[in-house]
C-alpha cells in the first residue's frame, strides 16, 4: 500500500463569464504519482502548472468552485474523495501536515506560538496541559529554534520569516503525521535560511522515517532534497522517476529545457522556463500540451501522449520519450 | 502598564494642537459669516450707540486674531463663554445637555452593534446567498433614507396615525415630575429616584428617537462587519488553520477573535460620527440635547456656543478614540510592541 496515491487526477473551475456562457478552466489533467514512507517526492513545474492545486486536493482542502470530474486520491488506503469533512478533518493536521508558503501570515497572529503547538494537539487529542506544552517546547528545540522555552512565549509578529517556516513544521510535526506536504517552504527566505529550514525539514522526515511531497520551484532543492522527482506542466505530470535518474536522462523535452536552463546544479525556475506561454486551460488542445513549445513535435503529436515506462520507475509523458532517452 | 501611561501622554500631546486646530478653524468660520449677533442681541429699538457699545462689549471691534487669544486665556480657566440664546454659561449649557445626547448616541450604537454585528456575521458565512442579499437591501434603508425623514415618518405613523407614541417633546412627559439629575440621562435618574412614572415616560420618549438612529447606526455596522468577517475568512490563517484539520467550531472561534478588534475600531468611529448626526434628530424629537442646542446655535449666530458646541465634539472623539486604542492595544498584541 501506498502512503499517498494520487491517480489520473482532474481538477476543473466552472465560472460563468459576462456573456452567461459557462467556461471551464481544466486546471490539472490527469496527475498520478506515489509518495512513499521514507522517502521525499519533488513536484517541480512553472507557476500555474497546478502543484497548489495538487497538494490541496491531497489534503482534501478543494473547494467549490474546484471540481474533481475525475480521478483518485488514496491516503494511507483511505479513499480522500470519498470522505467527510468530518473524517478529512481528523486526517489534516494530525495524520498528513502541510507546511505553507507564508509562515508569517499563516499562524494565528492573536495566539502565542507554544499555544498555537499545544492547540495543535489538543484539537487532533493528541495530547494536552502540561504534556502538550513539554511537547511543544521539545518540537521547537528538535526544529533547530534557539531558546525553545522563550519562543513557546512569542507572538508570531515577533519571528523572523526564517524562525516562522520552523514553527510551521513543529506544527506539522507535532501529531506526528505520516505525511508532510510543503508547499514552496523557502520561498521568500534568504539563501542560507532556505538552506537551513530544508536541512531540518529533511533531517526531520528521513529520521521519522515519514513520506513527504515537496513543492518548489527550484531544481536545486529537487537535487538536493528529493529522491524522487514528478515535473508537471499544465496540470499533468509530464516525467517522474528517481532524481539521479532523471537528472541524467531526462526523456521530456520539457524536463530537458528545464534542466538545460539551469546553470550548474542549481535552477530557478521563473515564470517561464524557456519563454512560451502555458497553454490556455479554458481552451486546452487535444493531444499533447507540450505542442507548441516542443522543438521536437510531429503530428504524431495531436493525440494525447502516454506515459511511456523508461524503466521500472522513470516514465515521460511523451511519444518519443524512448528516442530521447 | 507604563505603556499605556506612554501611550495617553503620547495621544494628549497630539491631541492637543488638533483641538487648537479645529478651535481656531471654528473661531474664524463663525466670525467671517453673515451673521450678525450684534443686532439681535440689541434687539429692534437698539439705536448706534448701543449696537457700538454692545460690539465693544463683546470685543467684536478687535481684531479676529485678539478675540481669539482672549477666547484662549479664558478657556484655559475653564470658561468657554456666554450663550447668547440661553444667556447662560456654555460650560453650564454643555454640562447640562451633553448626556442627552450621549444618552441618545450610545442607545442608539449599542443597538446598532448588538444587532449590526451578528448580522453582519452571518451575512458573511455565505457571501452573495439570500441572507447577505437581504441584509445588504436592508442596510440600503439604513444608508439612504436621511435621519429626519425617518424621524418624521415615524412620529407621523407612530405618535400622530397609531397613537403609539408619546409626543416628540423632549425626553420626559411635562405630566410628571422628572427625578434630580444625577447621571444625566432621565430614564437612569428616574430609575434611582425610584420614580416608576417618570423612568416610563423617559423609556417612551425614547423608543422612537432611538429606534430612528439605531436604524441609521446598524446600516453600515452590518455592512463593515460583513466586510471584516469576510476578509479575515480569506486570511493566510484562516486557509492554514483549515489544514491544520481544525474544525468549524475552532475556526469560527479564530475568526471572530480576528474581526472583534477591527469590529470595535469601527464602531468607536462610528460613535464619534453619529455624536455629530445626533443634531437633526434630536430637533426632529426636540429632544433638547447637545446637537438640538449646538445646531441652533450655528443658526442663529450663537459664536461662543457653536464654539463650545465644536469642541465638545473634538474632545469627544479624541477620548473615544483613545478608548478605542486601549482596548486595541488590550486585544491585539501586535499593537502592544
Ligand atoms: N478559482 C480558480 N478559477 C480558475 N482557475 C483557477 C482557480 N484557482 C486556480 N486556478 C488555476 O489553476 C492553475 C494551477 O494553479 P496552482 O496554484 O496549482 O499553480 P502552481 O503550480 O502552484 O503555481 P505557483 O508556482 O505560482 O504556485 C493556475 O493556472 C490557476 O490559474
Ligand atoms: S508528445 Fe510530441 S509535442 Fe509532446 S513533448 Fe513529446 S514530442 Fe513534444
Ligand atoms: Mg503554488
Amino acid at each position: 500500500m501506498r502512503l499517498l496515491d494520487v491517480q489520473d487526477l482532474h481538477v476543473e473551475f466552472a465560472a460563468r463569464g459576462l456573456d452567461n456562457r459557462v467556461r471551464v478552466a481544466r486546471a490539472l489533467n490527469g496527475v498520478s504519482f506515489t509518495v512513499d514512507a521514507g522517502e521525499i517526492v519533488g513536484l517541480v513545474g512553472e507557476t500555474g502548472a497546478g502543484k497548489s492545486l495538487t497538494a490541496l486536493a491531497a489534503m482534501g482542502l478543494l473547494r467549490a468552485p474546484a471540481r474533481i470530474p475525475q480521478g483518485g486520491i488514496r491516503f494511507e488506503g483511505g479513499d480522500i474523495l470519498a470522505m467527510s469533512d468530518r473524517q478529512l478533518e481528523k486526517i489534516r493536521g494530525r495524520r498528513m501536515a502541510m507546511v505553507v508558503q507564508s509562515p508569517l501570515t499563516s499562524l494565528d497572529p492573536l495566539k502565542r506560538v507554544g499555544d498555537q503547538l499545544v492547540r495543535m494537539q489538543r484539537v487532533h487529542g493528541t495530547a494536552s496541559g502540561a504534556a502538550a506544552r513539554e511537547r511543544a517546547e521539545a518540537m521547537l528545540a528538535a526544529v533547530r529554534i534557539p531558546d525553545p522555552k522563550r519562543r513557546m512565549q512569542a507572538w508570531p509578529h515577533e519571528l523572523s520569516g526564517g524562525m516562522a517556516q520552523r514553527v510551521l513544521i513543529a506544527m506539522a510535526l507535532i501529531n506526528e503525521p505520516a505525511l508532510v506536504i510543503a508547499d514552496e517552504p523557502t520561498t521568500g527566505l534568504d539563501v542560507t535560511v532556505q538552506a537551513q529550514v530544508l536541512d531540518t525539514l529533511r533531517d526531520l522526515v528521513l529520521a521519522r522515517n515519514l513520506g513527504a511531497l515537496v513543492i518548489t520551484h527550484d531544481l536545486g532543492v529537487v537535487a538536493h532534497y528529493c529522491q524522487r522527482v514528478a515535473v508537471m506542466f499544465a496540470g499533468r505530470i509530464v516525467e517522474d522517476g528517481p532524481v539521479a535518474e532523471v537528472f541524467a536522462r531526462p526523456a521530456h523535452p520539457y524536463t530537458q529545457a528545464l534542466i538545460a536552463s539551469t546553470p550548474g546544479r542549481i535552477a530557478r525556475i521563473g515564470y517561464t522556463v524557456t519563454g512560451g506561454t502555458p497553454p490556455d486551460l479554458y481552451a486546452l488542445p487535444d493531444g499533447c500540451l507540450y505542442r507548441d513549445r516542443c522543438p521536437r513535435a510531429t503530428t504524431a503529436c495531436l493525440a494525447p501522449p502516454p506515459r511511456v515506462a523508461l524503466d521500472d520507475s522513470h516514465g515521460a509523458a511523451c511519444h518519443y520519450a524512448e528516442r530521447a532517452a | 502598564m507604563p505603556t499605556i501611561g506612554r501611550f495617553l501622554l503620547r495621544r494628549l500631546l497630539v491631541a492637543v494642537p488638533v483641538l487648537l486646530g479645529i478651535l481656531f478653524l471654528t473661531f474664524m468660520l463663525v466670525r467671517i459669516g453673515d451673521q450678525d449677533p450684534v443686532a439681535m442681541l440689541a434687539g429692534p429699538m437698539a439705536d448706534a450707540p448701543m449696537l457700538a457699545r454692545i460690539r465693544a462689549e463683546l470685543m467684536l471691534d478687535q481684531p479676529l486674531l485678539t478675540q481669539f487669544w482672549a477666547y484662549l486665556g479664558r478657556l484655559v480657566q475653564g470658561d468657554l463663554g456666554m450663550s447668547w440664546q440661553g444667556n447662560a454659561k456654555v460650560t453650564h449649557e454643555i454640562a447640562t445637555l451633553l448626556p442627552a445626547t450621549l444618552e441618545l448616541v450610545t442607545l442608539a450604537v449599542g443597538i446598532g452593534a448588538l444587532v449590526g454585528v451578528p448580522l453582519g456575521l452571518h451575512a458573511a458565512e455565505r457571501p452573495n446567498g439570500w441572507f447577505d442579499q437581504a441584509s445588504r437591501f436592508g442596510s440600503l434603508f439604513g444608508f439612504s433614507l436621511p435621519t429626519y425623514w425617518l424621524g418624521l415618518m415615524a412620529i407621523f405613523i407612530f405618535f400622530y396615525l397609531l397613537g403609539w407614541a408619546p409626543a416628540p417633546m423632549g425626553r420626559v412627559s411635562m405630566m410628571v415630575t422628572p427625578p434630580p439629575v444625577v447621571t444625566g440621562s432621565v430614564l437612569i435618574d428616574s430609575i434611582l429616584a425610584g420614580n416608576v412614572e417618570a423612568a416610563w415616560s423617559a423609556a417612551s420618549q425614547l423608543v422612537l428617537p432611538v429606534g430612528c438612529f439605531a436604524i441609521v447606526a446598524t446600516a453600515p455596522i452590518v455592512k463593515h462587519t460583513r466586510a471584516i468577517a469576510i476578509e479575515v475568512m480569506g486570511s493566510d490563517y484562516i486557509r492554514y488553520a483549515r489544514a491544520c484539520g481544525f474544525p468549524r467550531r475552532v475556526i469560527r472561534r479564530i475568526a471572530l477573535r480576528a474581526a472583534l478588534v477591527p469590529v470595535i475600531t469601527f464602531v468607536g468611529s462610528e460613535f464619534t460620527s453619529l455624536l455629530a448626526a445626533a443634531s437633526l434628530i434630536e430637533f426632529v424629537f426636540s429632544w433638547g440635547g447637545l446637537g438640538h442646542w449646538g445646531l441652533n446655535a450655528i443658526l442663529l449666530g450663537d459664536f461662543a456656543a457653536v464654539q463650545g458646541y465644536v469642541l465638545t465634539l473634538a474632545i469627544a472623539s479624541v477620548i473615544i478614540f483613545a478608548l478605542v486604542d486601549l482596548t486595541v492595544m488590550l486585544l491585539e498584541p501586535r499593537a502592544r510592541s
